[in-house]
């Protein structure tokens, strides 16, 4: 569901120009479970920002269901973002002036789901998260774990084709790691693809497949005959 | 989705209830402050548009000019209404009025009024006032019958209906002793946005009957007193008509104008542009300035920019904290069109609610603001009003919404989840516009010290008389002391705290009336021209301490034969020196072997925006007087009076007692200045609320949005006032900048305000560094408070969050 075709990414302050990618060519089967690895700097953010289509990439090709959207707008882009990808993030990025259902109802809302409809599927991802009787709390009010929590849960709220997460278990200790990790792989089993960024192997060892990063290259990619459980 | 932008905006609100705070109250502040500027420029452009016929009025004016001289005068003689209506078909009827002053009687109950108008019985039909009891078509038909205003009748009759009874007037009466008036109508107050108001309509042909020669003396076509008012038919024109008056003129006047060597031209003003444009001699109450209402629109419109300038400065600066929130929305797909709207949506509630708050902020000060400028402000919630306050509040709601919408959502969505950092564009705007809203604040408080020695200059300077503890009574018409006056006066000067009693007809403070005189001037030419006249009693000068530069006092037989002339006559009449003015021949109406005895010093006789003009002092006939002046010692200032109140009853018992120092009277004068004072003091005042509540929001952000800097900064050592002032010293920077730009803005705009005044104070340095000095110590104060609070606090805290 997603190909990349010699992606670059460059980034031109006043003199200097970075390069942040070089001829990345990847893909991601509808119903797999990626991670991407690789040390600070690599380019491993970048990369995660362009296929979640937050931006476009200087040059090369991009393939989202089939279709070339590199040279998409921005306008164009928010609507395959909203119908299609769910994000996860390392910092759970929760409005803090919303509670958690308002936070989860939120993708809906810009879908245009009816009033009832989103009531009922936000009820029914609270509770498949275990944070039903959290709804009314505000995530400053909420444990690390349980903040990640309304985070996937707002990510899949709209169910997504793609779940992008960018470090989930970051900010997280070891026991809410796991659960979090869970959910993901969970997710993944019912047939929702996933692409985490990551430098702890322990987590990748999740995935189906790792690639991994290295100065905007990919270097090598490491198929798992059996991903963990 | 608006519920949810709603509640967002809200919670925004409750959770930065600091912020809140200043944004709404700062904003109420200036709408409240503009609502009622603009209430009073209103008011001020509205005068006289209630009239039905107001289009089609207009005032007839006259122009003169002599040898010497030339001005305008409001004032008309009386025969010119009958005659234009006669004359030009145009002219639909014309209707004269004079106002007087005059002590009234009923019953026990006698008081001082004033606002006494004369008018001919079409009044009714020109302008548009009512009667609530009595007949329009004949209430001024009849010599001394006259209409009370609803409070007058109170006052006199209660709740009687007083239609039909008698008021004694001392007015038109020749004999002195009071004159029956009949009551022959009721009408509600006349509205107070009127060139001319009144509390008592009489007959103008009271006056007619009182002075018969009115009708018949060959001179009355120059006996110039009053006001003459003409209703034009629908269609005609204005400037037609006008341009036949020259002709109207010499028909009438040709012979004797030719004879005095003196010209009348006449001009036509519509009524509409008579309160705010109108300036001439002897206007019939004190106009209003248009100067005025453009410098109050200007600050109403400068106070509310500057509250506008703070919410955009404060919505703009808190994008800080709400680009994590516009990030997600942006990630989880929300279009830039739904964010502006939403942003548009919270700006929209924020004016809203100070919307609400201005109205309650104006209605509690209306009375305070209609006490200060002596306007009643009724129109103050008025529909014009309302929707002008509306649309004025979602148009700054809009553009302040407008500009944090468009920036806000034009973030990229992954730069704002990571780290924001404002761009350099968006800090040079809201630096541009701290800077702008000092400009205007220190513009203000310069204006202010301008003004403040402006007045204090008037109040101190040396008028050419001594004004200090001179006691002022009115004759007020009572034959009975012009009568006793000797005995009167022999009496006060047997008292040690009272060294001089003198006569006059009139006072010096704004109120002499010009006369035609004939003369020569310094190479022996004959000249005709006219002069202000004052009669005063022989021992006016010395009780005045008025110098004479030249020639002798009056003495009691020099009564018709003797003049004597201030320094600018001798100028202008082309004499010289002031040696030189004596013995010259000075002919006027009642005179005609006059000469000049005594050249005095000038004095002022009008208020100090006019310049000294030439002024001739006569000796009055014997009981020809309406004031008595009386120079007491300020020692036993209390004692004195209760002596003089004593003497009065002894000789006059009938006669209301009326006094006044001269000093006093002379300030009334400069009522008007005053309260342009006062006014602009208080918005000054706000306007440096609003601004310093603007600097405290927007410090408070940039040292928020510098903690990590300051703890870093404290880990390796910095001191305390170290970080102050570093925090502080960009403010200062940005109020330096305003100084250099607001001082060349303040001395253009104060200089032209000054030009209206013939003495007038020189611009001085020090109010601008005053005023800038001030606009920096409540910047310092404002920044600091948020700068030390910073630097007191514990490093690691700041650290903790990276």
């Amino acid at each position: 569901m997603i190909a990349t075709k010699n992606l670059k990414r460059t980034y031109t302050t006043d003199e200097v120009e970075t390069t942040a990618l070089n001829n990345v060519n990847i893909e991601i089967k509808q119903g797999e479970f990626v991670a991407i690895m690789g040390p600070s700097g690599c380019g491993k953010s970048t990369l995660l920002n362009i296929l979640g289509l937050l931006d476009n990439p200087s040059d090369g090709e991009y393939y989202f269901n089939g279709i070339e959207v590199s040279k998409h707008t921005e306008r164009q882009r928010a609507n395959l973002r909203k119908a299609h990808i769910g994000f996860v993030f390392q910092s759970f990025n929760l409005i803090d002036e919303l509670t958690v259902f308002e936070n989860v109802e939120l993708p809906l809302f810009y879908l245009g789901v009816s009033t009832t409809e989103r009531e009922r599927r936000v009820q029914e991802v609270l509770e498949q998260m275990g944070i039903m009787h959290r709804k009314g709390h505000f995530p400053q009010q909420l444990s690390g774990g349980q903040q990640q929590r309304v985070a996937v849960a707002r990510a899949i709220i709209a169910k997504p084709n793609i779940i992008l997460a960018d470090e989930p278990t970051g900010n997280l200790d070891s026991a809410n790691g796991q659960e979090v990790m869970k959910l993901l792989t969970d997710l993944n089993e019912s047939g929702t693809s996933i692409a985490m960024v990551t430098h702890s192997s322990e987590q990748s060892d999740y995935a189906h497949r790792t690639i991994h990063l290295f100065d905007g290259h990919v270097v090598t990619e490491n198929i798992k005959e059996h991903a963990r459980a | 989705m608006l519920s949810n932008y709603l509640k967002v905006a809200l919670r925004n609100l409750a959770r930065h209830k600091l912020y809140s705070a200043i944004n709404i109250f700062g904003l109420a502040i200036g709408l409240a402050c503009f609502g009622l500027i603009a209430a009073w420029v209103m008011n001020e452009l509205g005068y006289d548009r209630f009239h039905e016929n107001h289009e089609r009025i207009v005032r007839l004016v006259g122009r003169v000019t002599t040898e010497a001289d030339s001005f305008d005068q409001a004032v008309t003689s009386s025969p010119l209404a009958e005659a234009l209506v006669r004359d030009y078909p145009e002219v639909e009827r014309a209707v004269r009025l004079t106002d007087r002053g005059a002590i009234v009687r009923y019953e026990d109950k006698q008081f001082d009024e004033d606002n006494l108008l004369f008018a001919d019985e079409s009044f009714f039909d020109m302008f548009s006032y009512d009667l609530t009891l009595g007949d329009k078509g004949t209430a001024l038909r009849d010599p001394y019958s006259i209409i009370l205003t609803q409070s007058m009748s109170e006052k006199y009759f209660g709740s009687e209906n007083p239609v039909g009874k008698t008021l004694t007037i001392f007015l038109f009466d020749p004999d002195g002793k009071g004159a029956p008036y009949k009551v022959t109508g009721v009408m509600p107050d006349p509205p107070q946005n009127s060139h001319v108001v009144f509390n008592f309509l009489g007959s103008f042909n009271t006056y007619e009957t009182a002075e018969p020669a009115s009708r018949t003396s060959e001179w009355r076509w120059f006996w110039n007193g009053f006001y003459t008012y003409l209703l034009l038919k629908e269609g005609s024109d204005l400037e037609a008509l006008e341009a036949k008056l020259p002709e109207f003129a010499e028909r009438y006047l040709g012979e004797k104008m030719t004879q005095m060597r003196m010209f009348y031209t006449f001009s036509l003003q519509p009524l509409d542009d008579i309160y705010l444009h109108s300036d001439l001699r002897y206007e019939i109450q004190v106009t209003g300035s248009l100067d005025t209402v453009v410098i109050f629109a200007t600050i109403g419109v400068f106070v509310l920019a500057i509250a506008c300038i703070n919410y955009m400065n404060l919505a703009t600066a808190r994008a800080l904290g709400r680009a994590k929130e516009v990030g997600i929305r942006k990630i989880l797909g929300v279009t830039k069109a739904d964010l502006i709207r939403q942003f548009l949506l919270e700006a929209a509630l924020f004016a809203g609610l100070s919307l609400v708050l201005a109205f309650l902020f104006m209605e509690l000060n209306r009375s305070f603001v209609s006490g200060l400028t002596g306007k009643p402000l009724e129109n103050i919630f008025s529909g014009a009003l309302l929707a002008l306050l509306l649309g004025t509040t979602l148009l700054a709601g809009f553009c302040s919404g407008l500009y944090p919408a468009l920036f806000l959502s034009s973030f990229k969505p992954m730069m704002i989840v990571k780290a924001w950092k404002s761009t350099s564009a968006s800090v040079f705007v809201r630096k541009g516009l701290v800077v702008l809203q000092f400009v205007v604040s220190i513009t203000l408080l310069i204006g202010t010290g301008l003004v403040w020695n402006q007045m204090e200059y008037i109040r101190s300077k040396d008028l050419g008389f001594n004004k200090e503890e001179l006691l002022v009574l009115n004759q007020n018409g009572f034959s009975e002391v012009n009568a006793g006056i000797g005995s009167f006066r022999e009496a006060l000067l047997s008292h040690s705290g009272i060294s001089g009693v003198a006569t006059s007809r009139g006072l010096i403070v704004g109120g002499l009336s010009n006369w035609h005189i004939e003369t020569v001037d310094g190479s022996g030419k004959p000249i005709s021209t006219s002069i202000y006249q004052h009669q005063v009693s022989f021992e006016y000068l010395d009780v005045y301490q008025m110098k004479l530069l030249a020639g002798r006092q009056f003495v009691p037989t020099d009564t018709g034969s003797a003049y004597i002339v201030n320094e600018t006559a001798v100028n202008v009449l082309g004499w010289g020196t002031p040696e030189n003015a004596l013995g010259k021949p000075f002919r006027t109406g009642d005179s005609n072997n006059a000469q000049v005895i005594g050249v005095v010093r000038d004095f002022h006789f009008s208020s100090l925006e006019n310049p000294i003009e030439p002024v001739a002092v006569s000796l009055a006939g014997p009981g020809q007087f309406s004031r008595i002046s009386i120079r007491v010692a300020a020692s036993q200032l209390q004692e004195t009076i209760m002596f003089i109140k004593q003497t009065w009853q002894e000789h006059f018992p009938r006669a209301l007692l009326q006094y006044s120092f001269m000093n006093e009277r002379l300030d009334r004068q400069y009522e008007s200045e005053k309260i342009f004072g006062k006014v602009f003091l208080l918005f000054v005042f706000l306007s440096l609320i609003v601004a310093s509540l603007g600097l405290f929001g927007l410090a408070s952000f940039a040292t928020e949005q510098r903690v990590k800097e300051v703890g870093i900064r404290r880990v390796l050592g910095a001191s305390v006032s170290g970080v102050v002032r570093l925090l502080s010293k960009d403010f200062l920077k940005l109020v330096a900048v305003a100084n250099i730009l607001a001082w060349p803005l303040a001395y253009y705009v104060m200089n032209r305000w000054l030009e209206d005044f013939a003495y007038r104070i020189e611009i001085s340095w020090w109010v601008f560094a005053l005023a800038g000095g001030l606009a920096f110590v409540i910047a310092i104060l404002t920044v600091s408070v948020q700068a030390i609070r910073a630097a007191l606090a514990n490093p690691v805290e700041a650290l903790r969050y990276e």
